[in-house]
């Protein structure tokens, strides 16, 4: 007799990628029902609003004087990325502001890195030299994430600003060299702009000679400084049919040596899919206080007064939270209300939840 | 040529393929994350049992004679069950088989 192997293998992939003639698109997927999870299977943690650019299109609207007041430090972090571990989460990610920025950041990603969590960090790599590149790769990162948004000094210039002028593009080309040399494993991600989409292919060119192994891009999301800067950011669709053929034409021309994947949807259309089908991820903001998904302005827990289990179960209740139904319904007739997504509204979990009808 | 890469197979132990695929117990299964390519697999209460065994040391041999005794079952069919499983994950690269020491 042999096992009981019948239904064994039951597969659902978190993302799935659709292998098609060239590019790889990132689909929506249904996750299984997060009340059969024990906790998130991602977590995001921004770390820090401190930042050394002012980008025209952050999603977080940071920048070098938008640290909160009341970030998290010490000992807090310290019981925050214990918990993340003994939780059993499997993947997450550090981002910021400029996470390389924090004080704490390499005690934090290693304590994560060696402790069972695949860990990817997203960075401007404006601050990376030699020897932080050395430290990153002790870090055994699942990735760099490193944001290029130009081909040129021009439009990187106009994109990532600093408080006196614009960072300079040689800089964030060097950091790619240095960092693959030392082993670590480089993502980078474009985001079309009016002025920077035409630029895409010259930008895989580069980073790919330089050693990046996987290619990010998609729509520009509407949240946050790029919802304020909407009108002169947002490229025409004539622009993205070139942009999509620029990607097409790349993808087949890098194949097997630079993964070039495409997120497709836009964020009222993600917000839509999320509302039925909650990701098993949340977004711990530099203050402890727990965001439901980086696009809304919710948050449904607090690290200060909350562990981690008691966030996740927390964020399982919130969405079905009226407030969160009526913002995901509203915005889909109303974009320029992404642009309020950092106006954080922390809802009130403690009273019985009656589901809204949508 | 089977017969002999059965034996070998059965005296190999079993790792996870890189410190990026995780593992964690749920209350319907065990999942597997295959975060380099941000895949997630489930699998059932003997996949687990298996996955189990072969990560805590046992070899392929090892697990399908305590997995025989458990379900009371002919140790050989369970062997050929328990390598066809090995390698649908090594087919994934989830795991590496690695010869026993």
């Amino acid at each position: 007799m042999s096992l009981p192997l019948d239904h064994w293998w039951i597969r659902f992939p978190l993302l799935r990628w659709r292998r098609g003639v060239s590019v790889e698109t990132e689909e929506l997927s249904e996750e299984p029902s997060l009340d059969d999870l024990t906790g998130p299977y991602y977590v995001a943690w921004w770390i820090t609003n401190r930042c050394n650019l002012l980008c025209v299109h952050c999603i977080n609207d940071s920048g070098p004087f938008h640290q909160f007041d009341n970030e998290l430090a010490g000992d807090e972090i310290e019981r925050v990325a214990r918990q993340i571990v003994e939780l059993g989460v499997p993947q997450g990610s550090i981002t910021g502001g400029e996470p390389l920025i924090h004080k704490d950041f390499f005690k934090v990603a290693g304590y994560l890195s060696d402790n069972g969590v695949s860990l990817n960090v997203e960075t401007d790599a404006q601050l990376i030299n030699r020897e932080t590149a050395r430290r990153i790769a002790r870090l055994n990162l699942r990735a760099m994430q490193v944001s290029v948004d130009g081909a040129t000094q021009s439009t990187y210039g106009l994109m990532r600003r600093t408080t006196t002028g614009s960072a300079e593009l040689s800089r964030v080309l060097d950091a790619i060299r240095m960092l693959a040399e030392e082993g670590v494993r480089v993502s980078v991600n474009f985001v079309p702009t009016r002025f920077s989409a035409n630029e895409v292919g010259q930008v895989i060119d580069a980073v790919a000679a330089l050693g990046a192994k996987t290619f990010y891009t998609g729509r520009i999301m509407r949240v946050g400084r790029a919802a304020m800067n909407w009108k002169w950011l947002a490229p025409t669709e004539a622009q993205y049919q070139g942009f999509f053929a620029t990607l097409n034409q790349k993808a087949k021309e890098y194949s097997g040596r630079v993964r070039i994947i495409y997120y497709p949807y836009t964020v009222t259309h993600e917000l839509k899919f999320r509302t039925e089908n909650p990701a098993a991820s949340f977004v711990i903001l530099p203050n402890g206080k727990v965001k439901m998904i980086a696009s809304m302005p919710f948050l449904c827990a607090d690290l200060r007064r909350h562990s981690l289990a008691e966030a996740w179960e927390r964020y399982k209740i919130a969405w079905k939270h009226p407030m969160v139904r009526e913002f995901s319904e509203k915005v889909k007739d109303d974009d320029p209300m992404l642009a309020s997504n950092n106006s954080f509204v922390e809802l009130d979990l403690e009273q019985p939840v009656i589901q809204s009808k949508v | 040529m089977g017969a002999d890469y059965q034996l070998s197979a059965a005296s190999s132990k079993v790792a996870l393929s890189n410190r990026h695929v995780k593992v964690r117990e749920e209350k319907r299964g065990t999942v597997i994350f295959d975060t380099l390519n941000e895949k997630v697999y489930t699998i059932n209460e003997t996949g687990a049992s298996i996955l189990k065994l072969l990560l805590s040391g046992n070899t392929l041999d090892d697990t399908a004679r305590i997995l025989a005794q458990d379900y009371n079952s002919d140790e050989a069919a369970v062997r050929s069950d328990v390598i066809q499983f090995v390698d649908e994950l090594a087919a994934r690269s989830l795991v590496d088989k690695v010869p026993a020491t």
